[in-house]
């Protein structure tokens, strides 16, 4: 199939694989059969043609170990922010090490992302901004849209979706199914019941 | 006829709610924006999903005062973003019954603009520019409602919104604008004026000179010149109300223009038509 593409999707493919294969080579030696690699998405204005648009995002590739659940997996690395070397290359985004522990966890029921954060309020205090709540909204949902599971993306705090919405500004509707907590609250206790880790439903 | 400004508190669909208990002639949410990167710096302004035409003139000619003013430019759909960014900040402005705004006309993380909104000048030219939206949209006057964005929520009693770069935070700096706007707004009675042209130099008015509403001002580089086309409508008596730049009925069951704003625009086109009847 990857002979069908158009000549810029098949150098995009290969750039990617390349990207890979050197994530994976600067990987430790016992770490390589084991690794799968992620993207994330991180803002960059030197590349973005629209500048003044915080919704344009590009990918980062990532390694992780293999045996990790990928949302997560992909969350957690995004929430961790640029390296060094992607900043002074550009990249931004409102998440940073300081970031790193924010997601509580995650999982998928039909189509859904839940995602379930540590009260970001304090830590993310601009991400409610328009430009701010672009770059945080479209960071998190490309990283996980590169899952083909994932077709929206829920945000709760502490499990309470109203908590997030409401701290964004935002009404609960349709969008966010009226930001019902049973779904966190379901899967918590489904995870209680089964002593399984509700955040190792991959994607 | 005057302003009145009350500020209200706590969560934001009780402020709007309080707003429209009211009877407020409009409502104004002061943010700052923010960024991952420090270089974003545009002026925009966000409106609700339901806004009337009121909201979307009053907001893109504010979003166009502030980027003229600090040299920057516009954001969103000509200085708009209707409903937010997906409906974030939507339901801080869309739960009232009158034109509201957020507006959000620098960036708290850009470091140059993070020290005007610290200074006195530039919480200064914020304030003077909101003040004359605020008579240019709403000529009759009436109770304007302010609300200073993250700060005084019930909710959430400590957020203070986006750390400005430098020091300071956006919600107490908005809350500074909002209070000089409110003081200029009291100073100065609503009696509707013409629309006129200054040359400031800085805060220093040079020139002063009334136009027509309807007047093209077109700038020359080479000459060095500002060219009013003469329209030769009769010059806009000084006590006639002002016009309102396109005010028209939303397609949503909000609020619509207020109606000063329809008096306004009607009082303009019999000044046209009156005009068009001399020239004939």
């Amino acid at each position: 199939m990857a002979g069908t593409r158009p000549p810029a999707q098949r150098l995009r493919g290969s750039a990617i694989a390349a990207a890979a294969a050197a994530l994976i080579a600067a990987a430790p030696a016992e770490a390589q059969p084991q690794a799968t690699v992620l993207r994330v998405y991180f803002n960059n204005e030197r590349l973005a043609a629209a500048p003044d648009d915080c919704a344009i995002v590009f990918e980062r590739m990532r390694a992780v170990p293999k045996s990790e659940a990928v949302a997560a997996a992909a969350l957690r690395q995004l929430f961790a922010g640029p390296t060094e070397a992607e900043r002074a290359a550009g990249y931004r985004s409102p998440f940073s090490t300081a970031s790193a522990g924010l997601l509580k966890r995650v999982f998928i029921e039909h189509g859904t992302a839940y995602v379930d954060l540590h009260d970001p309020r304090a830590l993310l205090p601009g991400a409610t901004s328009s430009c701010g709540a672009a770059e945080f909204g479209t960071q998190v949902e490309r990283t996980l849209r590169q899952f083909p599971t994932v077709r929206r993306v829920i945000l709760a705090i502490d499990g309470d979706p109203r908590a997030f919405y409401g701290w964004m500004g935002q009404d609960c509707d349709l969008t966010n199914d009226g930001c019902k907590p049973a779904p966190f609250g379901r899967r918590r206790a489904r995870a209680r019941g089964s002593g399984r880790r509700a955040h190792r439903v991959t994607a | 006829m005057a302003y009145t400004v009350k500020f209200y508190k706590g969560d934001y669909l009780q402020r709007q709610q309080a707003a429209n208990a009211d009877r407020a002639v409009a409502y104004v949410e002061h943010h700052f924006n923010s960024s991952a990167s420090p270089s974003a710096g545009y002026a925009v302004v966000v409106v609700g999903s339901n806004a009337s035409s009121t909201s979307r003139n009053w907001g893109r000619w504010y979003a166009r005062a502030v980027a003229d003013q600090f040299g920057t430019q516009v954001g969103g759909d000509g200085g708009i973003l209707v409903g937010g960014w997906a409906g974030r900040g939507d339901g801080n402005v869309k739960h009232t019954r009158m034109p509201a705004v957020l507006l959000e006309p620098l960036f708290a993380s850009n470091p140059q603009q993070a020290d005007a909104i610290r200074s006195e000048a530039g919480q200064a030219a914020l304030a003077r520019i909101l003040a004359e939206s605020i008579r240019r949209f709403f000529p009759d006057g009436g109770l304007v409602a302010f609300s200073v964005g993250h700060k005084y929520k019930t909710s959430s009693p400590n957020d203070r919104g986006a750390a400005l770069a430098g020091g300071g935070t956006e919600a107490d700096h908005a809350e500074l604008v909002l209070q000089k706007a409110a003081q200029l707004l009291a100073a100065e009675p609503a009696v509707p004026t013409q629309r006129m042209l200054r040359v400031m130099r800085g805060d220093t008015l040079l020139f002063e000179t009334p136009v027509d509403e309807d007047a093209t001002l077109s700038w020359s580089s080479e000459r060095n010149l500002l060219y009013i086309a003469d329209s030769g409508d009769a010059p806009v008596p000084r006590a006639a109300p002002r016009a309102v730049p396109a005010a028209g009925k939303a397609a949503a069951p909000k609020a619509t223009a207020h109606p000063a704003a329809a008096a306004g625009k009607a009082a303009a086109a019999a000044r046209k038509t009156a005009a068009r009847g001399r020239r004939r």
